[in-house]
């Protein structure tokens, strides 16, 4: 069933145009004067129940645009959107209390005050029940580990903390949906990890529909098995990371150690990757030969002591995804 | 938006400002001197004039009061979350309201609601009374629902004409300069009415209808003409103030409905 459906949505900037200066101030209340540029161009997918989706495009793809949409934020300039079959915008309180939207670069806590405070203002804001309030508290404050700092002030915490506990907040009203908007930024390899696994048990075992922006290809990896990447304001793929790494990561990644150095190698059909002296990376495109052939062919000719086989990381597939794109690129706004 | 989680967000309020006592207090301690000083200023004016358009120093100090009381009252609700407002559109922090299931513009009033304005009102709230006491009115009961129902009115005054230009922020994001014009403008009805001429009359009545805070209502109590309301409109001057508020209302949610957010 789906729960997100998004059809053929739009999203049109308008800024109208300032002049500087008070006399400027005054007459740039009346002037019609505008660019528009679209941020989101006639998109269209669906979400069902359950699913763990990741959004990602290039900066400026017009990722958050879409968030702010499906939250109710934005209104649309033109398509129609419903979210647990509402549309967000018209029906904000309703579709508030359904969701839980998590900002990496925006806090939604009392800065000056402890942690616990703005728990229980969210209590109050949501209408949350005590017993369901105080379970659901102690569930995401125990797998994230808050405990140690729920008596803190929010100013003297860790971004890593405080991002724990935005998101706790998140889910204290039990939400259907998590929007979460780099909710990974700038944090340490810890805080990723553990914050990954705990949207990993939420989505899996609480069924939390979870849709979230990153540039971090390992989110995607661990928490989402649908991946949407759009760029320029359009969906360029939807589908899973192995289709996407399939469809582009087609070539593989050779090491080899040799016991000498055998200077420059040239072999027809491979390219250097990098070269360590002993140590060669070479990139292989699976074609008529096999990378097995290519690898016995230079085991024949030089001393080799190990080789091992990769196939192109997450990274490398959307590096390749995103260059791709960005030749074929075209400016699509205009002066109004 | 429940009343009890108004109270909530007061008791938090306070618990945050108590986090920064010292600055509290002597903010407070400042904005009296300053008020003092003005009321003074006006009192050595008042013992060179006599009278301005008729207006004694205790009838003055009554409509500056009305004027100062209503303003704290109102922008305690209203200037600091509307003036506010310029760096959260900016910054984009603005959004995380709208998602919510709360009324955007009752949480943010009340949100910020600023409890710093006690220093207006305890001292134009003394000087009002000493005002009235001094003047020495034979006031019946009605009098006196009609100053609780203008002060109620200016308060919605300046909350709904700050609102208003709150809402501005959503399509020009800056605004300051709109809220330094309405200090002006508030600058004149430190004054009697006719002190001024008819385009001031005009414009402080029916373009920012500022005139309906303190002059209209402290004319009809002091029993003053007035050549722009007639005498029988005497009990219509405090529907003006929940016209205004509404109206001030409807244009800021129109507003957020046209808010573009921050990139991000």
């Amino acid at each position: 069933m789906s729960i997100i459906a998004v059809n053929g949505i739009t999203k049109t900037y308008r800024q109208y145009r300032r002049f500087p200066g008070l006399i400027g101030s005054v007459r740039s209340l009346f002037t019609r004067q505008y660019t528009e540029e679209d941020a989101v161009n006639n998109m269209s997918f669906t979400i069902n129940e359950g699913e763990a989706v990741g959004y990602l495009g290039p900066n400026g793809a017009g990722k958050s645009t879409m968030i702010k949409m499906m939250t109710g934020i934005l209104v649309p300039t033109n398509g129609d959107i419903k979210v647990l079959g509402v549309v967000p915008h018209e029906a904000r309180k309703a579709n508030a209390q359904q969701i839980g939207v998590v900002f990496g670069q925006r806090s939604q806590l009392w800065w000056d005050l402890p942690v616990t405070d703005s728990f229980d203002l969210h209590k109050y804001i949501y209408k949350i029940p005590d017993s369901a309030f105080r379970k659901n508290l102690e569930l995401c404050m125990s797998l994230l580990s808050i405990h140690e700092f729920v008596q803190k002030p929010v100013r003297q915490l860790s971004l890593g903390q405080r991002m724990r506990v935005e998101i706790a907040m998140a889910l204290l009203h039990e939400p259907k949906i998590l929007f979460l908007d780099e909710p990974t930024i700038g944090l340490d390899v810890m805080a990723k990890d553990q914050i990954r696994r705990f949207l990993r048990t939420v989505n899996r075992e609480r069924k939390v529909t979870i849709v979230l922006t990153t540039h971090d290809m390992k989110d995607i990896e661990e928490i989402c098995p649908r991946m949407l990447v759009v760029n320029k304001g359009s969906l360029v793929y939807d589908g899973s990371v192995e289709d996407l790494r399939a469809k582009l990561g087609s070539e593989r990644k050779v090491i080899i150690d040799f016991r000498v150095d055998p200077g420059l190698l040239d072999i027809p059909g491979i390219t250097l990757l990098q070269d360590e002296g002993i140590r060669k990376t070479f990139l292989v495109p699976r074609g008529e030969s096999t990378v097995f052939e290519h690898v016995s062919r230079i085991a024949s000719q030089y001393p080799v002591e190990d080789a091992s086989i990769e196939s192109l990381d997450i990274e490398s597939v959307i590096r390749k995804l995103y260059l791709q794109l960005a030749s074929e690129e075209q400016p699509i706004s205009k002066i109004g | 938006m429940t009343l009890l989680l108004f109270s909530k967000l007061v008791r938090l309020l306070l618990k945050e400002k108590m986090e920064y006592r010292a600055d509290f207090v002597l903010s407070a301690f400042a904005q009296i001197i300053s008020y003092a000083g003005d009321y003074i200023v006006i009192w050595l004016f008042m013992k060179q004039f006599n009278s301005i358009a008729g207006w004694n120093w205790p009838e003055i100090a009554l409509l500056y009061s009305i004027g100062l009381f209503t303003y704290a009252l109102g922008a305690s609700f209203s200037f600091v979350q509307m003036s506010g407002l310029e760096g959260q559109v900016r910054e984009g922090t603005f959004d995380t309201l709208l998602i919510k299931p709360v009324n955007p513009y009752l949480y943010l009033i009340s949100r910020g609601f600023n409890l710093a304005y006690v220093a207006h009102i305890s001292i134009s709230g003394t000087v009002l009374i000493w005002a009235i006491a001094q003047l020495n009115l034979q006031w019946s009961w009605t009098d006196y629902v009609y100053l609780l129902l203008a002060l109620i009115s200016g308060a919605m005054i300046h909350a709904g004409l700050l609102t208003a230009i709150g809402a501005t922020t959503f399509v020009w994001v800056r605004t300051g300069y709109l809220f330094s014009l309405f200090f002006q403008l508030k600058e004149f009805i430190s004054y009697p009415l006719p002190i001024f001429g008819t385009v001031v009359q005009l414009l402080l009545t029916v373009g920012v209808p500022l005139a309906f805070v303190n002059f209209y209502p402290a004319a009809f109590l002091l029993s003053y003409e007035t050549s722009l309301i007639p005498h029988w409109a005497k009990w219509l001057v405090p529907l003006a103030g929940p016209l205004i508020y509404g109206l001030g209302y409807r244009f800021w949610m129109y507003g957020a409905n046209k808010y573009q957010g921050a990139g991000g």
